[in-house]
Parts: structure tokens; sequence; C-alpha cells
């Protein structure tokens, strides 16, 4: 086993004992199936008229750890429903092979399948087999449980945290246990969608609070640093592109100023220039009227 | 003429106006540069007189090559005979009764010349009536794969090299009516590089007989497109449907997403609730309500980050209505949108990630597979959703990222009102090709309702913290395009945005400068089809062979 010796549960994930006790509350006879009689304890505990033989029809028929380890799935699906009466349920019992503990065992190298179950299911694959045996699965539950909790062999102190963290945080990884309700269908009925499954606990409440989780909180936190450190680098990677872009603008715009300065410069000068050759024209001019007009003056008057 | 020209001009004619094929012809001849032939190729036009037009151009101009068919094999048929004559390193498309302007060739030429890679070259257009006058002037976005692909909207002017038209097996049948769009689109996948000239080069004439005056004049096209669309899709490996969009001409893509794609849906809040159309409702709850109900993907997981303040019973009704794929993470600082949503990201474990306002109700089904997929396509980095506001009016169609965002620096303006940068113009429903139908390129999207896959949110630093209220999925948006990715605004995924109910709308100019100084904008957002433009001065040619 097994369980991590930190791991704790924050709430009571609920057993398959008080999940088919729960579902089995309205049945007057029930017959069990499997390969010990703890489950019948269970149940009778429970108020659950159960029994591990019966030779008349019974209300429901409970398959407790009997498909997985079965050869002949269907020979026992066909017994079984032969078992029920009038309106009779199969409850089908069957681990989680897509379970977080049997996920990270698989990862260091054990593979569950070969001991025990010899055959996996998955809540797709249990749904399809009832259905491929003329059932009809009207409810999937599941009980709950965090994948360091459980009998699969898993040393936890050698496994990566943020897998540990991915692997608990990955649909159906904590379904523990199935349980499917499922009746015979009747001949003309097309098969339906595999119900919702409903769990004895939400996961978040399930996972849990361990050395694993800590510190995949604390590199979430450093995860946040690295995001935002990140962020602030490529900020001053566009800040400083923005301002050469802006800076060989206004260079440029300076430039043109300039040329335009220039221009305007010598334009200026060639104006000043012409003024003064005005200037000077006219100053020529002007002497040689103010000569005319003074030579004019000394004639005197005429005649 | 021996040596090879530059330009191929390739005009099927089938019975236009005599006159209207004449202006046509004459239009060519004005062109600003030589170096062109033109082959137009008659498939059997009932009217003797578009014969006589053909001749005379043809006798009048050595680079004008006219071909007689002998039966009618409809557009395709003749394209195809006149591609096979083109000796051109480009083939021009000119339909037999529109205009180009006198400089068209000239532009082309400038860019092929300076771009060697281009292979496809696209411009603005017009409309003509038969009066002469122009109107419905279409801006056209730079290259948009994903806007090619709801509606031919490069159209006219279409300038392909030569080359790459015959590798790409020339014109199809079987697409009659819209086999330019599949050649576009057959060029554009194996296309280097395509360039857009935002000038009018192309006046498309309208009169009753032409797609152009009358959208029901060729129902056939409509049809073929969406066959031409389909098969781009399948060619290119998007896992997608494309059907007949609502607006004549235009396609809607409708994708498939692996259901293995573990999404992780973002949702900030603090638990608001408010009386909308006369019900208090608690936006977050029935956020994700709406999101469980109408996303139509399974593989969901809902991260709401919550404020300190959050009162229990909203907690309790989102963990029933959540159910198993709800995770809740308490958030206790000030009120930072951006960092809430990086520390939702940071504890998640989805390979994509929505962000979610917690004043959106999902109003359209299988909103996170449409928004979600376009992401399995290699270069696309973001989509975003198209939001209304309660009142139905346009509330997000795609952020326009331009420098008309200094409007905010006035100290008068504060608040978020329907001019500012997020709201999409009002006058966008009318444009052409309707926009508004189609998926396309975007500048940017808001963060209300985007989604991103996680190696892109890591890649560019998710949403910048230093903006706490505004303008973070602004800059995540440049973030996201200065990394090389395209954005993508997807019109089928619709949902109602009650903006500004869960917390005050205020713009702070902190912000904004912050975003200015970090990045250069555009004067005019290149996606947002508005910008003003200076006008093309066009001679009206005169019919010469009548």
């Amino acid at each position: 086993m097994t369980r991590h010796e930190d791991a704790e549960p924050h709430r009571d994930p609920g057993s398959v004992g008080t999940l088919l006790a729960a579902l089995l509350l309205d049945a007057r006879s029930v017959l069990v199936v499997g390969p010990d009689d703890d489950l019948v304890k269970t149940l009778v505990d429970h108020g659950c008229p159960a029994r591990l033989e019966a030779d008349e029809q019974v209300d429901a028929v409970v398959l407790g750890a009997v498909l997985e380890v079965s050869a002949h799935v269907e020979q026992v699906l066909r017994d079984a429903t032969g078992r029920l009466g009038p309106d009779g349920r199969l409850l089908l019992v069957v681990p989680n092979a897509g379970h977080g503990s049997r996920r990270l065992a698989g990862l260091q190298g054990a593979d569950p399948d070969l001991t025990e179950p010899r055959r996996a299911f998955t809540a797709d694959s249990l749904s399809d087999l009832a259905t491929s045996a003329g059932l009809r699965v009207e409810e999937l539950h599941a009980t709950m449980r965090d994948p360091l909790d459980t009998d699969v062999a898993v040393d936890a102190h050698r496994l990566p945290h943020a897998v540990v963290a991915w692997v608990r945080h990955q649909p159906g990884a904590l379904e523990h246990a199935y349980v499917a309700v499922a009746r015979p269908s009747t001949a003309d009925e097309p098969p339906g969608p595999r119900p919702e499954t409903v769990v004895t606990a939400p996961a978040r409440t399930v996972r849990a609070h361990d050395e694993h989780d800590r510190r995949e909180r604390e590199d979430r936190e450093l995860n946040h640093r690295l995001l935002t450190l990140r962020d602030h680098v490529i900020g001053l990677e566009t800040t400083t592109a923005t301002a050469v872009a802006r800076a060989a603008e206004a260079q440029e715009r300076a430039r043109l100023a300039e040329r335009q300065t220039r221009r305007l410069r010598r334009k200026l000068a060639e104006l000043t220039a012409e003024v003064r050759t005005l200037r000077e024209t006219h100053d020529a001019s002007s002497r040689g009227l103010r000569g005319l007009v003074r030579r004019l003056r000394g004639r005197g008057p005429v005649g | 003429m021996t040596s090879s020209p530059t330009f191929s001009i390739l005009t099927p004619v089938y019975d236009p106006p005599p006159e209207l094929l004449s202006a046509a012809i004459v239009s060519v001849l004005a062109q600003t540069v030589d170096d062109w032939e033109l082959i137009c190729v008659d498939d059997c036009s009932p009217n003797p007189e578009v014969r006589d037009v053909l001749r005379a151009a043809a006798d009048q101009d050595p680079r004008i090559r006219v071909v007689e068919r002998g039966e009618n094999g409809h557009i395709v048929a003749a394209s195809n005979d006149a591609l096979a004559l083109a000796r051109g390193e480009f083939v021009v498309l000119l339909d037999h009764d529109d205009l180009l302007v006198p400089d068209a060739l000239e532009h082309v030429l400038r860019v092929v010349s300076s771009e060697p890679e281009v292979d496809y070259v696209y411009s603005d257009e017009d409309k003509i009536d038969a009066e002469g006058r122009r109107y419905d002037e279409f801006r056209k976005p730079p290259y948009s794969p994903e806007t090619l692909r709801g509606h031919m909207y490069a159209c006219h002017l279409s300038v392909l090299r030569t080359r790459t038209v015959h590798e790409v097996g020339g014109f199809v049948p079987g697409f009659e009516g819209s086999q330019d769009h599949d050649l576009v689109l057959r060029v554009s996948e194996r296309a280097r590089r395509v360039a857009h000239i935002p000038r009018v080069l192309y006046h498309w004439r309208a009169h009753d007989g032409s797609a152009a005056g009358n959208t029901d004049a060729k129902p056939y096209a409509w049809l073929n497109g969406r066959s031409a669309v389909q098969a781009h899709l399948d060619r290119v490996g998007i896992d997608g449907t494309a059907d007949l969009g609502p607006g004549r001409g235009t396609y809607r893509i409708t994708r498939r997403l692996d259901p293995a794609t573990r999404v992780s849906v973002v949702i900030p809040t603090r638990g608001v609730d408010a009386l909308v159309r006369g019900e208090r409702r608690c936006f977050v709850v029935e956020a994700v309500r709406s999101l469980l109900a109408r996303g139509g993907h399974d593989n969901l997981e809902i991260v709401v980050v919550h404020d300190a303040e959050t009162p229990v019973r909203v907690l309790d009704d989102l963990a029933r209505v959540g159910g198993e794929r709800l995770e809740l993470v308490p958030y206790d600082r000030d009120f930072n949108f951006s960092e809430k949503c990086n520390l939702g990201v940071l504890s998640s474990y989805g390979d994509v990630v929505v962000l979610l306002n917690d004043d959106i109700e999902i109003t359209s089904d299988d909103f996170v597979t449409q928004l979600v997929a376009p992401l399995s396509e290699p270069g696309v980095g973001m989509t975003g959703a198209n939001l209304s506001l309660p009142t139905g009016a346009v509330q997000h169609a795609g952020l326009a990222l331009d420098d008309r965002l200094d409007d905010l620096f006035r100290p008068e303006v504060r608040r978020v009102n329907s001019a500012g940068p997020f709201l999409v113009r009002s006058h966008l429903r009318g444009l052409v090709g309707s926009h508004m139908n189609v998926n396309r390129e975007v500048s940017g999207v808001s963060a209300a309702a985007l989604a991103i896959r996680r190696s892109t949110y890591d890649e560019v630093g998710g949403l910048s913290e230093v903006f706490p209220v505004n303008f973070g999925d602004a800059d995540l948006s440049l973030k996201v395009s200065a990394a090389g990715y395209r954005i993508l605004w997807i019109t089928s995924a619709t949902a109602c945005h009650f903006e500004a109910r869960s917390r005050p709308a205020v713009v702070r100019a902190g912000e904004a400068k912050e975003l200015t100084r970090r990045w250069s904008l555009p004067h005019h957002d290149p996606f947002l089809p508005d910008q003003p433009r200076h006008p093309v001065a066009v001679d009206r040619p005169r019919p010469a062979y009548q």
C-alpha cells in the first residue's frame, strides 16, 4: 500500500458499501455476487436485505468485485439478469482503471492490471459493456478517493509534486469505484447516452492537502513571479523599441526641420541680397534724381 | 511582341453590353505602365457586336489577344483558355465589364518589384453604376486568411503569380461563379507572401446582370463558393464545416474540437448581483450556468477566482451549479483584474484557457467549442467572442488598437463610452462583406471572453498586472501579435455582456499612458476598415470601339 503518510482527505469521500446501501433503500430482496461476504455484512449493517444466495427472483443483484476478475463477463451478466424479478436492477461495481492512484503507479513502472483487477474499466467502458449486454445504465455513481489514499502501491515520495498535482486535477482521476445501476433494456429501446457520473463528494473536497499540495502552491507562486517578470521584460523591450522608434521619428522630424531651416535661411539670404541690391539700386537712383533736381534748380527761370 | 510581359490580364467574355466591354479594354489601354498583355476569351457571346469590339481592339494594339471559343464552356473553361495563353509573370483578373484605374498596374508593379516573394496581390475596390458614379468603397484589411474563408473579400483587383496559379491547377471546374475565390484560396495556401494595396485600383460594374448590382444574379456562385471553402478546409486540415452564412456570399465556419482538449475557464468575481430584466441575478452563477448549458464541450474546468468579500451563498450556489468542474481560488488583495486572471490561470490545468467576465451570459450553442477550436490551427494565438449589450447593440467585435486611444488622455474623459476603443463603431454593421457575419482577424480581443493556449499565455507573460483595471487585454493582444500569432474574432461565439454592472467602468489615465508608452500604435487600426484614405482620382474611360 500505499497511502501516503501526509495524505489527509478533507472530507469523507464515501465507500462502496454505504453508496450501495443508499441506492438499495427500496429493495426488498438483494442478491450479492462477490468474492467474499464483507459487502453483504456492510449492506446488512445498513439495513439492506442483502444475501449471498437466493433461490427466487430478486429486486436487485449486486455484482461486486466480479466483472474485473471474471473471464466470462457476458455470461456473468446474463446469469445475473436472469435472477432479476420484474423491474429488477443490476448494480455493477468496478474499480476505476483511470483512478489517479493507478495513473501514478503506472508512472512508477507498476502495472496494477497484471495483478488485480485483471480487467480494467472506466466509466465509458463499463457503460459500453452494460449496453452491449442488453442493459440500460440509468445511473452512474462514483466513490471518491485521493490518488494517494488507496490500496494501490504508489511510492509518493518518489513522485514529482507537479505530477501528483496534475493527476489530481484530471477528469475522473479521483473517481475510485463506479457503481452502475442498470436494467434490462426492452427490444425496441435505442441505446441512450451514458448518464452523468454522480460523485459521493466533490473532487475539490477530496484532494489531500499534503506535502505535494503545499509544494504545488509554492510552485504556483514561483510561476506567478515568473509570469510577471516575463511580462516586465517584454514591457521593457517594447517600451525601449517604442522609445527608439519615436526617437528615430523625432530625429527624422528634426532633420526635416533643419533642412527646411537651411532652405529658409538660404532663401532669406537670397532675399536679403535682393533687398540689398534693390536698396543700392534705389540709392543710386535717388542720388541721380537728387542731382538732376539740383541741376534743374541751378538753372533758374528761363526767358 | 516577343519578350514576356510582367502582367497578363485575363478577361473571359460572355455577352457583356458592348460599350461596357469597350470601356473595360480602354481602362487597360490607359494604364500608366505598358508592360502587359490582355487576353480576352469570348465564350460564344450571342451578340455579334461583342466580337466586333474584341476584334477591333486586337487590330488596334498587338498586346491585345483575342480567342473565340467554338462552344460555350462557361467562365472556368474560358478563364483556363486565357490562362493557357498567358506569358506574363503575373495574371491579372479583369471581368469583362469592369474598370481598372489608370495606375492600377503601376501600383502592383511597385509592390512585386520591391517584394520578390509576393505571390498574390489584392487591392481595395469600389463599385461603379450605369452613370459612372462610384460608391461602396471597400477598404480591406491586410491579408486575413480567416476572413477569406468567410467571404471572398480580396476579390478585385486580384493579381497572382502565374507559376503559382499553374502549380495549383488553374481554374477548377465545378466552382463556376466562385472560381476566383477557389483559386485565391488555393494560391494563398501556397503563397510565400500575400500583399494588400490599400488603394482602390478597381471599379466593379454594377448593373442588373452583375453580382455587384444584384446579389441574386448568380445564385450558383454562392453554393459553389461554399464548396470552395469546404475544399480549402479539407486541404489545410481544419476539422470543420463550411455552411452558407447569414449574408449572401458569406460562409459560416463551424469547427470541431478534440474532446480530449482540456479547457480551463477562468472567471474573476466578487459575487455581485443586480436586477436584470426585472429579476435579481448573481452574475457569476448565471455565467457558469450558461457556460455549462451552452458551452458544448464537456472537458471543462471552471476556475472561479473570488474576492474575500464574495458571499458564502454565492460560493454555495457556484458549487451546486458548477459541480465537479468547479475550482474556487480565493483572492484577498486589492482589486487587480489582471492578477486575478493570472492566478486563475496558474491554478488551472487545461491545455487552453478561456478568460470570462462574471457578467457574461452565453447566448450561442457550442460557445466554447467555436471559441477554442480555431486555436488548433498553427499561427492562431488567441480568439475573442462576439459580445452584445443587453440592448442588443454590438459591444465587442474586436479591439481597435490605434492612436485614437489618445482621446482617453483628455482629462474630461474618465469613463468608457460608446466611442471608446473597446467598442466597435456602430456603422460597422453596414460595411460591404458583412464583417459582422464572418470570423476575421483583428488586432485584439476583449478579455471579457477570450481563448488562448496556455503555452501562448505563458510565452507572453499573461495579462500584465501593470494594468489592474483597463487595457490588460489590449496589451495582451499586442504581445500575442508581437509574438507572431494571429488573433481571431469569432462571430458564432455570442454572449451578452452586462458590462460595468459588476464593477464601475472607469478608465485610469495612467493605464492608458502606460499602454502607449509600451506600444507604438498605428494611426488607424488596419483591421478596422473605417480609416479615411485619400481619394483615388480616376478618369472615366470613353468607349472607343463601338
